[in-house]
């Protein structure tokens, strides 16, 4: 007898992945206020961490990457922290110096 | 029964999808960046849901502990910190929205088209109903991974993966040190040091232009003088250094004084005129630097003479000798810092 919803494999968890990543890009690439490229950037991260997890999960597929998976998922939310700690201080850094968010005033270097 | 048909895995995944999907959307279309930070918190916590049923649960939680509940805090401050009225709604422009779009939707195509084509991707697992829920309680494996022993791989049968049991410490270790300077570099670079309304690069240069520093016609001519007179004395030592005086033979002096400062070379340690020479030569050097302004060059014409002293006292010439020698080279000092000192404006008032 077949299910209602179809079981789930890794290429839905990628199709997941994969929506959460175009809609971190494009965050990144189309906000004007710091904060919102910031959240895109997370965006992305967890769209990747999500494609680890599934490529890691014994649930999903008999010859996964088992630990490894989950172990660079882990790696990735902590460096993810501390790119968003980083960010975060220049951003208040640039807020402080400029009193704007929007990264399109950000061109003193522009040759 | 229909109950019974239901996967209630595969629908608490479609949950958590439409969930994690439809607040991304919200984040990007959304242009209130309180609100997005918000829609944000839902889309990872559901994305957290979607770890917990792939049976990551140590990385589930992990998620919502670091994640949810520390970096998007975080940014939630930094919104806070940032929120005047005309940052909160920024709109983006109709033509990046159409760019953005059209190069969005096509790397989407792409990539859900790659996530279907592999076909073990496609085929769930037959047997996932044997599995134990314990199999997903990871964290005991993940602990011992971190610290380079891989509970996960004893039993492998494949010897080319045996490599690969040596476990993640050097990664833990470095990433231990990057949060380290991480935590550092942020707490630095966050420091508040509010200039108010007026912009860092628009505020005046603290600093006054430099002025046109007058350098008056006895205090150049001195410092010409001392140059040369140093130079010469230097190369006259380096002469002396290549081609020393013969006391003996055909060649010897006859003036008697001339004699004896040929002897009293002849009798100095070698090292004497070289060293000599180097100091001289540092005196052309502090010259220059007087001639630019600079206070410590002053400072060094005083000290070079009496480190001649000290060296010459230190030989067999005698201390008489080296007081001599330190006095005539301090006299021309005592003029030149007269002549700094004098005018108006003084020179000296002048030096950096």
């Amino acid at each position: 007898m077949d299910s209602f919803p179809p079981p789930i494999t890794v290429s839905h968890y990628l199709a997941v992945g994969a929506v959460l990543f175009v809609m971190g890009a494009v965050c990144m690439a189309t906000k004007r206020n710091a904060l919102g490229v910031l959240m895109g950037i997370e965006l992305v991260l967890n769209g990747a961490n999500l494609n680890f997890v599934a490529f890691g999960s014994k649930f999903l597929r008999q010859d996964s990457l088992s630990l490894d998976g989950e172990l660079i998922a882990l790696f990735v939310i902590v460096l993810a922290a501390a790119e968003a700690a980083v960010a975060l201080a220049i951003a208040l850094n640039f807020y402080n110096n400029h009193t704007t968010i929007d990264v399109d005033h950000a061109d003193d270097l522009k040759g | 029964m229909l109950l019974a048909a239901i996967d209630w895995h595969s629908l608490t995944f479609l949950l958590f999808a439409i969930v994690a999907c439809g607040f991304g959307a919200a984040v990007l279309l959304t242009s209130n960046v309180v609100r997005m930070a918000f829609y944000l918190t839902l889309c990872l916590g559901a994305t957290s849901g979607l770890f917990f049923l792939a049976g990551a649960q140590f990385v589930g939680a992990m998620q919502l502990m670091i994640y949810v509940g520390g970096t998007l805090v975080l940014l939630i401050f930094g919104v806070m910190l940032t929120a005047q009225a005309r940052f909160i709604s920024m709109k983006t422009g109709a033509g990046e929205w159409i760019l953005g779009a059209i190069v969005g939707s096509s790397l989407l195509l792409l990539l859900v088209r790659a996530g279907f084509s592999v076909e073990s991707w496609r085929v769930p697992r037959l047997d996932r109903n044997q599995l134990a829920l314990a199999d997903g309680q990871t964290s005991t494996a993940i602990g011992l991974a971190l610290t380079s022993v891989r509970v996960d791989k004893l039993n492998s049968q494949n010897e080319k993966l045996k490599p690969g049991m040596s476990g993640y410490l050097l990664p833990f270790v470095i990433v231990s040190m990057h949060l380290l300077v991480v935590l550092i570099g942020a707490g630095y670079m966050a420091r508040t040091k509010r200039i108010g309304i007026n912009r860092a690069i628009d505020r005046p240069v603290a600093q006054a232009p430099p002025r046109d520093r007058e350098r008056s016609f006895f205090v150049a001519a001195g410092l010409v003088s001392g140059m040369i007179v140093n130079l010469l004395l230097a190369v006259i030592c380096c002469v002396l250094v290549a081609k020393p005086l013969s006391i003996t033979g055909a060649a010897a002096p006859t003036n008697q004084y001339v004699l004896q400062f040929a002897k009293a070379i002849d009798a100095a340690p070698s090292w004497l005129l070289p060293t000599l020479g180097l100091l001289l030569l540092a005196n052309v050097l502090l010259l220059v630097v007087v001639w630019y302004w600079q206070k410590w060059g002053v400072v060094g014409l005083v000290i070079v003479p009496l480190v001649m002293a000290f060296l010459i006292a230190n030989t067999g010439l005698g201390q008489p000798v080296a007081v001599v020698f330190a006095l005539v080279m301090l006299v021309p000092v005592v003029p030149l810092i007269l002549l700094l000192c004098s005018g108006r404006p003084t020179a000296w008032s002048q030096m950096e």
